[in-house]
């Protein structure tokens, strides 16, 4: 059962964290272009692929304490390796900091308090030592392709409607 | 000579393009042979680049996707699809995807130039023929190339290109010749049809310096190629002459529609009955999800023979993705089971391939075979087979059986261990049986690409650079000529078969058939019936054959001659028959008369339209 848990625990990061990321491209796009008025779509194209792949919306969206975990496990074994795929094909992405987890680092005078959050008992002058806890994400490519120009930018997911 | 040799390996599946530059490689076998990454359509609005183009042609209703989902890079205003979504979407909505055109090609009894696919395709729906859904895929690779290599190298038309295409060894003279229609149409002119497995053989050639340590005269090589769809097997002996090792290619097998797309379904389905005891029934979605899964599943296990079982997913269908999701597992018995026992059961030398009811498999339409079981259809080539083997041993001097002595494999399948290691395992339990030693394997070809790496590698021994595998024509081809004889109500006129094209009848000769003269009358149609034969080797042109075993000769398309002659209407002309094996691969037969222009083409027959005419 913990293993179960702990599956649909990383795959439950990894897709919270696609969401941020969509947020983040959106917030960028959003300062370059000021003009813009109104939400802009570009982060639904993300999350659309995330869905149109891996499911992700309905899974977030689905109500599932009522689920027994094996239920659950499954599904997200499922959603975690497909939108998994999503992510890594779309971001290009790097650690903030090269060290691995655990490692002793030194943060110098005039760091980036965006790129590095100091956490603890943090007191005196840079540079400073600590354990590095999380290594951190950055992106260095966004390789979202344009949907195509008759698509509503709006819609993340068609209904689908079977015809007998 | 054009700077780049191009070749195309146009598979049921899948498509792959290979190229080697002239103007680069130094003058060894050693030249550099790449793969095109073709641009497709993957989901709406989105191109990416693969190796392989899925030999799928979706043609979408008029506002059934978004405006733009279909464009290309190089075409804005597409309005159909080929390769990965066109697969994916036509999995979706079947009525609108032609797939396996191919094999449409070589189906007798339809009309192969008329709009007959999707097969069985409600009305409204837009159709295209076997020859225009392969023109297309042509057309594809040929956009591709133009608009990725023409930046690279400036002026590099396609068009401008020696291309080899290549043709399962089992496609008859009319497959040949539609498949080279299909090229002209896609607008290839520079052109040469290579037989697949020989491909594969120069792709590994090609990638062997050494190969010359790795064979020995009197070799036979079973060149066992199972691709998505199609099963096909080949004979290449090694030689000598003047103390050069020569390469032969001495027997081809049928056609056997049968490939590694049959042994996902087959997966599938088993994993679809484990549903059903459960009382789940899955719709077309989920059946879809399903066959992925599966073959996730079967790569997994096979790649890993630790995992005892991989589970198989397929996620809820609307919006309650978990709460819908159905999961069984796949274990490594059931695969065993499903593809070891299924496809390739250890079976006796002399099993014959099962002939009647059909297995639940295939979709409607195409003469898909009736035997799963590989392996029986292996022995059942070997065994038509066993004069050219014997005749091989014997001129090498060697006692034991006849049997191949090596065994290259090609097609995707064989990218699984188990079923290399079994094929192997069965292989050499014949060869114990008949006294034979076991059979080597030759390593190292890439599975997925060697056809279209070794007809790349096969432009270049055109222009005399490598070794070339003789073999001329795979068949020996004969018509058929009534004999004068009263009828008998209710039996059909006996015939005679005349041999118009020996089997081996090298690319490039053409011959006069001796001893026979047709009248034939102006302006009339005239048909004759025409048979192919893959096992009579020994028949030269002109040979004339009263009796024949039905295995040893297939009645193929009929052959139809409308001479036209404007001042002669109504006479009969005498007129011979003259065949001529193209430098393309084709073959033609022309009926001649006396004077230089009384020259007719015999076409291959279209039998719906001669109904209809």
């Amino acid at each position: 059962m913990e293993t179960w848990l702990a599956i649909a625990g990383t795959g439950f990061v990894a897709l919270v964290l696609g969401f941020l990321l969509g947020w983040y491209i959106r917030g960028q796009r959003a300062a370059q272009a000021e003009k813009a008025t109104g939400p802009s779509p570009e982060a639904i194209r993300l999350l659309a692929l995330m869905q149109r792949e891996g499911r992700l919306v309905d899974f977030l969206l689905e109500p599932i304490d009522n689920y027994s975990d094996a239920q659950i496990g499954a599904a997200v074994r499922e959603i975690h390796r497909k939108c998994s795929q999503v992510l890594q094909q779309t971001l290009v992405l790097d650690r903030v900091l090269p060290h691995e987890e655990g490692q002793l680092v030194e943060v110098a005078a005039g760091f980036d308090p965006s790129a590095i959050r100091l956490i603890g008992a943090v007191s005196g002058q840079p540079p400073f030592r600590g354990t590095l806890k999380h290594p951190g994400w950055r992106v260095r490519d966004v390789r979202l392709p344009p949907g195509p120009v008759g698509q509503d930018p709006w819609v993340l997911m068609p209904a689908e409607v079977e015809i007998a | 000579m054009s700077r780049f040799t191009i070749g195309i390996d146009l598979g049921t599946t899948n498509c792959a393009l290979a190229w080697i530059d002239t103007a680069t490689d130094e003058l060894t076998e050693n030249f550099a042979v790449e793969c095109l990454a073709i641009p497709q359509v993957v989901r709406p609005g989105g191109v990416e680049e693969r190796w392989l183009l899925p030999s799928f042609l979706y043609l979408p209703m008029p506002g059934e996707l978004p405006a733009g989902s279909l464009q290309l890079p190089w075409d804005a205003h597409r309005d159909y699809a080929v390769g990965e979504f066109a697969r994916q979407q036509g999995a979706l909505i079947p009525t609108r995807l032609v797939s396996s055109a191919k094999s449409w090609l070589v189906h007798p009894g339809v009309d192969r130039r008329s709009p007959i696919l999707p097969w069985q395709a409600p009305e409204g729906v837009r159709r295209v023929s076997p020859v225009e859904a392969s023109s297309r895929y042509l057309q594809h690779l040929i956009e591709a190339w133009n608009y990725k290599q023409t930046t690279r190298y400036p002026g590099q038309r396609f068009e401008e290109q020696d291309v080899v295409l290549t043709v399962p060894a089992s496609f008859d003279a009319s497959a040949r010749e539609l498949t080279v229609e299909a090229a002209r149409a896609a607008g290839i002119e520079r052109l040469t049809l290579l037989e697949e497995p020989q491909a594969a053989f120069y792709s590994w050639l090609h990638s062997h310096a050494d190969w010359r340590k790795q064979v020995r005269v009197g070799d036979v090589i079973l060149v066992c190629d199972v691709g998505g769809g199609t099963t096909d097997f080949t004979l290449i002996a090694v030689g000598e002459e003047a103390g050069n090792l020569i390469l032969e290619r001495v027997a081809v097998g049928d056609h056997i529609l049968l490939g590694g797309d049959n042994m996902d379904l087959a997966l599938a389905h088993h994993v679809q009955q484990k549903f059903a005891r459960q009382g789940i029934r899955l719709d077309f979605g989920q059946f879809r999800q399903l066959a992925q899964a599966c073959r996730l599943a079967k790569e997994k296990l096979f790649t890993d023979s630790q995992l005892t079982s991989y589970p198989v997913t397929v996620l809820g269908r609307g919006s309650r993705v978990v709460g819908g999701t159905l999961t069984s597992e796949l274990s490594q018995d059931e695969l065993r089971q499903v593809l070891l026992e299924g496809f390739f059961p250890i079976v006796d030398f002399a099993d014959e391939p099962r002939r009647g009811a059909s297995l639940g498999l295939q979709e409607i339409g195409l003469p898909y075979a009736t035997d799963a079981a590989i392996t029986r259809h292996l022995a059942s080539f070997l065994r038509r087979h066993q004069p050219a083997l014997s005749e091989r041993c014997q001129a090498a001097g060697r006692k034991s059986a006849a049997f191949p002595t090596a065994v290259l494999f090609n097609g995707g399948v064989f990218k699984a261990p188990p079923l290399v290691a079994r094929l192997v395992e069965v292989l050499n339990h014949w060869a114990q049986s008949l006294g034979a030693p076991p059979v080597r394997m030759l390593h190292g070809t890439d599975l997925d690409l060697a056809v279209a790496r070794g007809a790349a590698c096969y432009g270049l021994v055109r222009r005399g650079r490598g070794i070339r595998i003789r073999g001329g024509i795979a068949r020996a081809y004969y018509i058929g000529v009534a004999v004068n004889l009263p009828a008998v109500p209710g039996m059909p006129p006996p015939i005679k078969a005349i041999c118009v094209a020996p089997f081996g009848m090298e690319e490039g000769t053409e011959a006069d058939v001796p001893g026979h003269e047709f009248g034939l009358v102006v302006g009339q149609p005239v048909q004759f019936r025409f048979f192919g034969s893959s096992t009579r080797r020994k028949d030269s042109i002109g040979t004339v054959l009263e009796y024949w075993d039905e295995n040893e000769l297939q009645e193929l398309d009929p052959l139809e001659v409308t001479l036209q002659a404007p001042d002669q209407r109504g006479q009969i002309i005498p007129v011979h028959l003259h065949s001529h094996v193209t430098p393309v691969g084709t073959l033609e037969l022309w009926c001649l008369g006396c004077e230089p222009q009384h020259r007719w083409k015999l076409e291959f027959n279209v039998r719906q339209n001669s109904e209809a005419g």
